[in-house]
């Protein structure tokens, strides 16, 4: 298939912590309307992709292209008024704050205009949150942060949101809903970045996928084609080697 | 007011009610001003007299009315008409509404209270506490300022006596050269710390935690080392004079400099030297007062809200568009400037500085103020800072045990309330109009 543009196109990106190489030559693009994810062991580099799109660890070598344009070396906050939005690792939702305060937050790239047509959309999207608007949101369990943290990203009406491991430490009843969701906002019409350890709901949910080894892009293709695959099978499915 | 709208299409007609709806408004603008600048500027002291010179504010009334029958007509073009029409439309969109804290009536009560005693107190009070009550109002305005660095914004800033210094020095240096007097000199010594809370800020903009609180810790002393050893232009450690506060022009002193006048033989009442104390704790009181409205409105604007999400997480922040760097440098400049008030106040008050007022101890003081009090909490530093100065001179009386009874107290207290005296109770936001 060939596309005119894509989304994001990511070209031979570098990125390091001091002396530590974290990636290494990433090459990836994503189309709008797609769901594409990347999946990686622990410490691959996937959080760091994630955030050095954002600019925080500003990448070393390469460009990243957001709708034709060069956002390489932009500041975090310039790239978040962009229409990117995440809903980065370990959820970093504002504990002391209430349900509805965290979600006003995200609406700051954006502006107060549409807070109210947004916030009622979030709500339908997580009734959850709605119950518990005026709670203090560090006293919210772990899938309803993580729910949080994915409605804050969706207050500024992103094109492209980044996920980075939504599922992560959520009982199994609770990833499912939350992959469920994923689903539900990208048939709105937001295009996905999908960052996941738990390779098999990931792979099944989107159309494409790559597959991250100690910084280095190893593998890519459809989420079929991952799925079947002998190496993805050994090394994130536990099956047979 | 008529609407345009209402107005007959004829456009002779619609100009001419425009017209003297313009001159009404102007004519209500000079009424105004006149009412407001008369007594300022209109009355000039020479000596012992007060003279009139009505026809400097009915001057400047007169360019006020003047603007103001033209912004009137301007309104009323086409392109006046579409900034109105945005600007209401502002105001229809919906917004974000803060959701105040339902206030009893009997808070209200011992808000009153407490001003008026607070108000009535300087005029009871010997001379001896009347100065411990002007330090326990600049400690308040000290807490006051490093709690929005500290218990707002969560930078650990134990350096904070350095803008103190400044504001002091600003007020003194400023006499001794440019011949500043209190009031000319309170704003600027106040930029001035502004200044210094900004240069201070910009290279620690990437710190966190304990680094921040070593690199201000250093910084603190650095201004104390300058101050004591540039003896050129700070004097050392022998200090300076710095001047007292003036009333309109009227000084606090027994014998007035050339020219000038002072204020008990303006009023006609013996000289006391408690009068000029007096002076200076309504003044501190006032200020006091304003800072604790600014500080209230800032926690509800937006600034205000980075401020705390700042302190929460930063990462996050900057993921959702805040630009961090303008939000510390914010928080920094903030506190300075009420670092630096408080500094001219405390100068003017002792009359005379050098730099032992501004060491680490007092740096120290000023964090357990806010600490005490609750990170956070307006009321808790208020409470916690007149505790503390209060404190010390009550326990004069254990003498060598003095420094020791207090620590141990403090310790007590962080044992029985480790979130200090008083929680602060966060305001929520709420969207308008948006149903439950
Ligand atoms: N802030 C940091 N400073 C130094 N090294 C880091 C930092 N964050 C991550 N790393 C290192 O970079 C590599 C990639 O980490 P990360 O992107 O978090 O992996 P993943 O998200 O795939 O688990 C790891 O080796 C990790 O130790
Ligand atoms: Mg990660």
């Amino acid at each position: 298939m060939s596309h005119s543009k894509p989304l994001l196109q990511i070209h031979e990106l570098d990125a390091r912590y001091g002396p530590v190489q974290a990636l290494c030559q990433v090459s990836l693009s994503i189309d709008s309307g797609e769901i594409v994810t990347l999946i990686g062991a622990n410490g691959a580099g996937k959080s760091t992709l994630l955030m050095s799109l954002f600019g925080d660890p500003q990448p070393s070598g390469g460009w990243i292209r957001y709708q034709g344009r060069d956002i390489t070396g932009l500041p975090t906050h310039e790239i978040a008024k962009m229409g990117i939005a995440q809903a980065p690792e370990g959820r970093r939702i504002f504990a002391a704050m209430s349900v509805e305060e965290n979600l006003l937050m995200g609406a700051i790239p954006v502006g107060i205009d549409h807070v109210d047509a947004d916030l009622i959309k979030v709500f339908e999207l997580f009734p959850r949150l709605k119950e518990r608007r005026n709670q203090r949101a560090g006293t919210l369990s772990g899938g309803e942060q993580q729910m949080l943290a994915i409605g804050r990203a969706l207050m500024s009406r992103p094109r492209l949101l980044l996920l980075d491991e939504p599922s992560l430490g959520l009982a199994p009843l609770m990833v499912q809903r939350i992959f469920a969701t994923i689903r539900e906002i990208r048939e709105s019409g937001a295009t996905i970045f999908l960052v996941e350890q738990n390779a098999h709901h990931a792979l099944k949910l989107a159309q494409r996928g790559y597959v991250l080894v100690n910084g280095e892009i190893r593998l890519s293709g459809t989420g079929e084609e991952l799925l079947a695959d002998p190496e993805v099978r050994r090394a994130y499915l536990g099956g047979p080697g | 007011m008529p609407s345009t709208t209402a107005l007959p299409s004829t456009t002779g007609v619609r100009w001419a009610l425009v017209f003297r709806q313009a001159v009404l408004e102007a004519a209500a603008a000079f009424a105004l001003a006149l009412l407001l600048l008369g007594p300022i500027v209109g009355l000039v002291l020479d000596g012992y007299e007060v003279k009139n010179e009505l026809q400097r504010p009915l001057l400047i009334a007169a360019i006020i009315a003047i603007g103001r029958f033209l912004v009137a007509l301007a309104m009323h073009t086409p392109a006046g008409q579409a900034m109105l029409e945005r600007f209401n439309a502002r105001r229809r969109q919906p917004g974000v509404l803060v959701v105040s804290i339902p206030e009893s009536n009997r808070q209200r009560w011992w808000l009153l209270v407490i001003i008026a005693l607070a108000l009535s107190l300087p005029f009871l009070a010997s001379k001896y506490w009347l100065t411990v009550l002007i330090q326990a109002m600049i400690y308040v305005l000290l807490g006051l300022g490093l709690n929005i660095v500290v218990g707002l914004a969560g930078l650990l800033d134990l350096g904070y006596v350095a803008f103190y210094a400044v504001g002091a020095y600003g007020l003194a240096l400023g006499a001794q050269y440019l011949d500043l007097g209190f009031w000319s000199a309170l704003p600027l010594a106040a930029m001035l710390a502004a200044l210094f809370g900004c240069v201070l800020g910009f290279p620690v903009l990437r710190m966190h935690g304990d680094y921040l609180a070593i690199v201000t810790l250093g910084f603190g002393e650095i201004i104390r080392l300058v101050l004591n050893n540039w003896l050129e232009f700070t004097g050392g450690p022998n200090g300076v004079a710095a001047p007292a506060p003036q009333l309109f022009g009227l000084e606090f002193t027994r014998t007035a400099k050339e020219g000038g006048v002072p204020f008990h033989e303006y009023f006609q009442i013996a000289y006391d030297p408690t009068h000029r104390f007096i002076f200076i704790y309504l003044a501190l009181f006032l200020i006091v007062c304003l800072m604790v409205v600014v500080v209230t409105r800032l926690r509800n604007m937006p600034v205000g809200r980075a401020w705390e999400a700042l302190r929460e997480d930063e990462i996050a922040c900057r993921a959702l568009g805040i630009n961090h760097v303008l939000v510390k440098l914010s928080a920094f400049m903030m506190g300075a400037t009420v670092g630096g008030i408080a500094g001219v106040f405390f100068a003017t008050y002792q009359g005379f500085i050098n730099p032992t007022s501004f060491n680490f101890f007092e740096s120290a003081l000023i964090v357990a103020i806010v600490v005490l009090g609750g990170l956070g909490s307006t009321t808790g530093v208020i409470v916690a800072a007149v505790v503390l100065t209060i404190l010390p001179e009550l326990l004069r009386a254990f003498a060598d045990y003095r420094v020791f009874t207090f620590g141990v107290l403090m310790v007590l207290m962080m044992i029985w309330r480790p979130r200090g005296l008083i929680r602060p109770r966060r305001r929520a936001f709420e969207v308008k109009g948006l149903c439950p």
